[in-house]
């Protein structure tokens, strides 16, 4: 019962698109390229890429450091599409550190709207760290898709700004990244060792 | 036309510095690569230099290519990073700003290379698109990548993506039908 | 196999056959108001609820792991049950199976973090948390709300009206044969829902995809909202409803009434508004980048 099968085939359907997929993707120029490259092919160094070793002691701290990076960094990536978190998935073992999903330029939510998802993350952070590995890595790759979500409605925003549907799809989706922090904040509760 | 096996063994063997087993690759390819970026710059010297450039960065970063994505579309990754960065560059051909009607911007090539000859067809129409609808159309209509490939080459969102779909396909509609009535 | 290596082996597991020998079963009882409240948090293994025609709560525990511990108080008004793990290593995987006979009105509370969760005949207001645990549950004419991280879980209605609520990270709901009002929730999570006399349903979704059927009330209100999910709206025969559908750079389909027109000329978005029979009903669609369909059955 996952998804619904839509047919998506845009090209198919649109006789325009149909069209265009019908044009030669093969085009030859207008003469033959390959001297040219082949000369500059001779005066470029190939450079190949640098690879860090560090010793083992070190291994360790610097894992620990590069992971909470990359996770910080695949919260807080540009539009595109996301990694899918499996980058992320060895991250679970050590401490992460979570920033708040990031509103861009366009998106207008208040001071006081900001100011609650504070408070919340405070707690939330303290829960996540107790709960099992898989749920963490389900938070992280959950928290990328709302991310994601901000940033698609923010570029729809900068394009129409006076909108009322993109407003309250931003709304939502802020209520979603509440509402996950305020779950594993709740879901902390049965790990409770006092009742 | 190789097998994919070919490919495979020549790819490794350019990997490790044979020049003629990437020359080989480049005959394979170059179509596709000058096809995009003709389409993408509607310029033939523009997309000529753009090819080389594409081919030459190809070579350089062959050590960083795993296999993870068909060869054919990591060299157009690398066409399109190419053809992005010398819109943006200096000394690159500029794209004029022109305001239309409604008081938005569009962005047209300034010299377009494709003639408007009547009738006009589809490859002129697509060429007279501005930038971003261009791209979109050209990456999507026309080589059949994903609204998510695409908007990754283009470093743009998906929803950014379809929407300069949906305008392209509008302008291209219009530009269409007008010119069908001369 | 050579018969030593066989010997070695054996050896080897009843040596390390811990859990069979440190399990813990226990059982409490006590007699409780007719629409008392009982409250179940665990941690690992199951929940399970079922509703008798006795004026009792009976609970019998078996707690795999000799280090956890039950909690059981007992008012008349309220029952809380609650397994103690004294140390989360998640490595160690232990279960606590708790099976509970309650009053058919009593109202339930669980909370667990992996264990599953099924209710069964229990017609009090429910309201289910879980972390990952799958949840099967059953609808009668009091609320029931599920909020689950990643859990999946099915809510079976039995004709009766109520007001039903998930919110659902990335589990995957079904939702069937409930009459009344639907509120979820989802970020990537599917959900799947079938509703006669549809009086509110209210479904939001980030990414995840939303199937819903539902039969609309006289003056019912639908709200539906995507980002990138997809949305289906499929409305029992005939319709009677005023639509408002808006897509930012999503498809819009509907197998009746008009085709959906652009917003505005150069820009985004499209958008499909229409009247359809008496236009009753009020129906509001939304989405970012999901495709939306409408059809009726």
């Amino acid at each position: 019962m996952k998804t619904i099968p839509f047919e998506r085939g845009s090209r198919d359907k649109d006789p325009l698109l149909a069209q265009a997929s019908r044009l030669p993707q093969d085009v030859a120029p207008p003469r033959d390229l390959w001297p040219a490259i082949a000369a500059r092919l001779s005066d470029q160094a190939r450079t190949t890429p640098r690879r860090f070793t560090w010793p083992m002691a070190l291994a360790a701290g610097f894992l620990v450091a590069s992971v909470s990076a990359l996770l910080t960094w695949g919260l807080m990536r540009e539009p595109g599409p996301v990694s899918g978190g499996t980058m992320l998935a060895g991250a679970a073992a050590s401490q992460p550190m979570f920033v708040p999903v990031r509103y861009g330029p366009n998106s207008a939510l208040g001071e006081s709207h900001l100011k609650a998802r504070d408070e919340l993350l405070v707690q939330f952070r303290q829960r996540l760290d107790e709960l099992p590995p898989e749920t963490r890595e389900t938070v992280v790759k959950n928290l990328a898709i709302i991310q994601r979500a901000a940033s698609e409605i923010d570029a729809a925003l900068a394009q129409d700004p006076a909108s009322g549907m993109l407003n309250e799809l931003l709304l939502s989706t802020y209520q979603e990244e509440l509402q996950l922090y305020s779950k594993v904040v709740t879901a902390g509760d049965a790990l409770m060792r006092r009742s | 036309m190789d097998s994919a096996g070919d490919e495979v063994e020549r790819v490794a063997r350019a990997r490790s510095g044979d020049v003629s087993a990437f020359e080989g690759l480049y005959r394979d390819h170059v179509g596709r690569v000058y096809g995009l970026c003709l389409r993408m710059t509607g310029h033939a010297q523009t997309a000529e230099d753009l090819t080389q450039v594409t081919f030459v960065s190809a070579w350089r970063s062959l050590p960083g290519y795993e296999g993870r994505s068909r060869f054919s579309t990591w060299l157009h990754r690398i066409a399109v990073n190419a053809v992005l960065g010398q819109r943006r560059g200096p000394g690159g051909r500029d794209e004029i700003s022109l305001t239309d009607e409604a008081g938005e911007q569009m962005d047209i090539a300034a010299e377009p290379e494709i003639e408007r000859v009547t009738p006009i067809d589809l490859e002129r129409a697509i060429a007279g698109l501005p930038a971003g609808a261009r791209d979109i159309l050209v990456l999507h209509g026309i080589y059949g990548y994903s609204h998510e490939e695409a908007a990754g080459m283009l470093g743009i969102a998906v929803g950014t993506c379809k929407a300069q779909l949906h305008r392209a396909r509008h302008l291209l509609r219009v530009r269409l039908q007008m010119e069908e009535g001369t | 196999m050579n018969n030593r290596m066989l010997l070695v082996a054996a050896t080897s597991l009843l040596a390390f056959a811990p859990q069979a020998q440190a399990a813990q079963n226990l059982s409490k009882r006590a007699t409780v108001a007719a629409d008392a409240s009982v409250e179940v948090s665990n941690i690992e293994g199951r929940v399970s609820v079922t509703a008798w025609d006795r004026n009792e709560v009976e609970l019998t525990a078996m707690l795999e792991s000799d280090k956890d511990t039950l909690e059981f108080e007992a008012t008349e008004q309220q029952v809380r049950v609650k397994v103690i793990r004294p140390k989360h290593d998640f490595r160690d995987s232990s279960d606590a199976i708790l099976t509970l006979k309650v009053p058919q009105r009593a109202r339930i509370s669980a909370q667990t973090v992996s264990a599953d969760v099924t209710v069964a005949g229990v017609k009090g207001e429910q309201r289910i948390n879980t972390v990952s645990g799958e949840v099967h549950t059953q609808a009668y004419d009091e609320p029931v709300s599920l909020r689950t991280v990643s859990g999946d879980g099915t809510i079976s209605g039995t004709g009766g009206k109520s007001a039903v609520s998930v919110t659902s990270v990335s589990g995957s709901t079904d939702v069937s044969g409930i009459r009344g009002g639907f509120d979820g929730q989802l970020v990537s999570g599917s959900l799947k829902i079938d509703v006669a006399a549809a009086e509110r349903l209210s479904l939001k979704t980030i990414s995840g995809d939303i199937d819903a059927r539902a039969e609309l009330a006289p003056a019912a209100r639908v709200e539906m909202e995507s980002v990138s999910g997809t949305i289906g709206l499929r409305i029992k025969a005939p319709v009677d409803a005023e639509f408002d559908i808006e897509s930012f750079s999503g498809e819009i389909e509907s197998c009746f009434g008009p085709k959906a027109r652009d917003k505005n000329a150069y820009g985004p978005g499209s958008e499909l508004q229409f009247k359809q029979g008496g236009g009753s009903a009020r129906v509001r669609i939304q989405s970012m980048s999901g495709d939306i369909s409408v059809c009726d059955h």
